[in-house]
């Protein structure tokens, strides 16, 4: 086994805390951490947010074990030139290696049985191949996938200082974009500044771009305890949370509040719409219920629709084939890769019903919500059967 | 045009349960009067004064806590009633619901509803007459639900139902109750092979049948008794030989048993690189063996070869 460098070697999560503190604070350290070939004096720390398809109520033990087995079988899969160096905390784990050229170091705090939490100051070039490779690897990991709703939710807790806008339709072709009554292709802006908040509100106006003004990130200025060290925090809809300057204890305090909201809404999920029989007074009764999509526009060519979003491909993972039951009404049993459960779809031009099954992962639907919003429409809306919003932040 | 369900009482039970659990797409008149499904194929068993003893099973049961209400619906695909049945159910009180359990909230009236085709409306009515009990009669129509005989209970319920409930049964909710006994072959396939790929995914060596019948039909296979779950199983049991001699052959295998489906091939262990790959060719497997169940064509034999090819089989 490859020795750890003792420069970043990390006894425990406290350890952590201290150690990422004075990076963010001394730039010098910073670069020991980043890397000897890093070309410039970062103290950005980034931190992933990762599902781990592991039931709720594990034990620590048994998130421990499930990370370890987990990385072996992906270093096997995936090549990986990194070790998962064990920590006197036995929630924390050290990864060093490279990815591609570049070294890597990364801590992955799995005290959270469910919600990890990855933290790095390698650089993106470094841990955007190996993050994306985990998640890509096999059915137990995927991203913390944040709808719009959520990250204005979150735009709220300080000034905002920027945002970014991300629509791709290509990902889900269900039109011809050489015609002249095409819809948008793709969008992508940013916006720094204060008065990024007026630019969505006008992109989203009726006349405007609304149905492709889809919020990928923002930036909001977070003051810290010491009231000084301001953070500039950038949240983007992939779970991933970039801080730049000021506290790293500020940063922590905000990424843990962002896996309480997103993890609420996951149970919420899990709890009230899988479809499952249970004994109510001795009686058998069918609870749950479907989740109903709404478009805001009609999807032109079901096939087409359902060839894109059943393909096995990211970011949806899902597989299924489609059946045609008539021109109008398309059903599908689909398998969500990431936790390998089965759901069902139903779908027409105007709508789309979703069924999950009693072991559903509320992140399949979350994940499938805030893709549509990225890759098909901006307004869909998810309902439950009263027609109230499936995700309130 | 082809409806949503090929069985006429699933795809009106999926219809019942979908409108009471405001399903889009269906009208939301049940579900705003508070009406939940909460028994479906009960049976329900009770001794009248004179000791005889009543079993009734009908294919749902809905309450409503808002109109102090219970709908008991009994589905008719033939011509005519069994008078025999009608009589059971003649006997049903809300006393008799109450004490099997149904919510008192909404036993202060209880209807009885025989839900038949419209084309039968005239012979199901004389069934009715002939005891004469006071059933509601609604019929399936071409653009829905109507009440055409006697009347329901609740008056803003009875009103909206004489004056008809649109249904576009082209895209009638089809997944509460994916498959029954009446159910295609090739309906089957279409929800029980995603099914065996989602335990591949898993990398599950075998798979019990009866625990895939569990899955397939979760939402329905713990009420609807030994024969229903046998004839379901039977059928499963079909499909998944047809599979297991011709498109997917290199993947499964039915022991001697009969009873459990064995993997002994799972292309799905393999690392992340091929996931996606092993996955689209899946498609055009399932898609192909679905098309040949549904068009009864013959398997053409070549076929294993050529997924042979496609597919890497060796660990």
């Amino acid at each position: 086994m490859a020795e750890m460098d003792a420069n970043l070697r990390v006894l425990s999560r406290l350890d952590l805390v201290s150690m990422l503190e004075h990076a963010m604070r001394e730039p010098g350290f910073a670069r020991t951490l980043r890397g000897p070939e890093s070309d410039a004096d970062s103290t950005v720390v980034k931190t992933y947010i990762v599902e781990a398809a592991i039931p709720d109520g594990a034990t620590q033990t048994q998130a421990n074990d499930f990370a370890l087995s987990l990385f072996q079988t992906r270093k096997r899969q995936l090549s990986v030139d990194a070790t998962l160096y064990e920590s006197d905390d036995a929630e924390l784990f050290t990864i060093q290696g490279h990815s591609g050229k570049r070294s890597l170091t990364a801590y992955l705090d799995v005290s959270n049985p469910r919600f990890w939490l990855l933290h790095s100051m390698s650089s993106s070039q470094a841990l955007g191949p190996f993050v994306s490779a985990m998640f890509s690897a096999g059915t137990e990991l995927d991203r913390a996938w944040m709808p719009s709703q959520l990250l204005e939710k979150l735009s709220s807790i300080g000034p905002l200082r920027g945002l970014g806008l991300a629509y791709d339709r290509r990902v889900l072709r269900d039109v011809d974009f050489d015609t002249p009554e095409a819809p948008i292709e793709v969008l992508r802006m940013q916006f720094w500044g204060s008065s990024a908040r007026q630019v969505l509100g006008a992109l989203r106006a009726q006349d405007s771009l609304p149905n492709a003004t889809t919020l990928s990130k923002i930036r909001i200025r977070v003051d810290g305890d010491g009231g000084d060290r301001s953070n500039l925090q950038d949240v983007k809809y992939d779970g991933k949370i970039t801080a730049r300057g000021g506290s790293f204890s500020t940063h922590l305090g905000l990424v843990n509040h962002i896996v309480d909201v997103y993890s609420t809404a996951i149970r919420k999920v899990e709890a009230r719409y899988p479809l499952r029989m249970v004994l109510n007074e001795g009686t058998p009764t069918l609870q749950g219920e479907p989740l109903n999509f709404l478009f805001a526009k009609p999807i032109k060519h079901l096939d087409l629709f359902c060839s894109g979003l059943f393909s096995a491909r990211e970011p949806f993972r899902l597989w299924g084939v489609p059946v045609v039951r008539n021109s109008r009404f398309y059903t599908v049993e689909a398998i969500d890769l990431h936790v390998g459960s089965n759901m069902r779809f139903e779908l027409t031009p105007e709508y789309m019903r979703v069924y999950l099954p009693t072991d559903a992962c509320g992140n399949t639907i979350i994940r499938l919500y805030t893709n549509l919003q990225h890759h098909y429409d901006a307004l869909i809306k998810a309902e439950d059967g009263d027609g109230r919003s499936v995700f309130e932040f | 045009m082809e409806e949503a369900s090929s069985s006429f009482n699933r795809l009106l039970l999926n219809a019942w349960i979908g409108m009471s659990r405001g399903v889009v797409g269906l009208p939301r008149v049940l579900h705003v009067f508070g009406y939940r499904d909460v028994a479906i194929e009960k049976t329900i068993t009770f001794f009248t004064a004179d000791q005889r003893k009543i079993t009734i099973c009908p294919e749902l049961i809905l309450t409503s806590s808002i109109t102090h209400n219970t709908l008991i619906l009994e589905i008719k695909s033939g011509k005519n009633t069994e008078a025999d049945q009608l009589a059971r159910y003649s006997e049903v009180t809300t006393e008799v619901l109450g004490r099997s359990g149904f919510p008192l909230s909404a036993l202060e009236t209880c209807s009885m509803v025989v839900n038949g085709d419209e084309k039968y409306t005239t012979s199901l009515q004389i069934g009715i007459d002939r005891g004469p009990y006071n059933f509601a009669l609604i019929v399936k129509t071409p653009k829905g639900l109507r009440l055409v005989h006697n009347s329901l209970h609740v008056e803003d319920l009875n009103n909206h139902f004489t004056t008809g409930l649109f249904i576009d049964w082209d895209t009638v909710p089809n997944s509460f109750i994916p498959i029954d006994a009446e159910s295609a072959l090739w309906e089957v396939a279409d929800i029980v092979l995603p099914h065996v790929l989602a335990l591949m995914t898993k990398r599950i060596p075998e798979i019990q049948l009866r625990d895939l019948c569990a899955r397939t039909c979760e939402a329905s296979w713990s009420v609807i008794g030994p024969k229903g779950q046998n004839d379901i199983l039977l059928k499963v049991r079909k499909v998944l030989l047809a599979a297991a001699t011709s498109e997917y052959k290199p993947f499964l295998q039915i022991q001697q048993n009969w009873n459990t489906v064995q993997i002994h091939n799972n292309p799905l262990e393999f690392g992340a690189t091929s996931r996606s790959k092993i996955f689209q060719r899946f498609t055009s497997l399932q898609r192909r063996f679905v098309n040949r169940l549904r068009t009864g064509s013959e398997f053409k034999g070549e076929d294993p070869f050529t997924i042979q090819e496609e597919l890497p089989l060796d660990t």
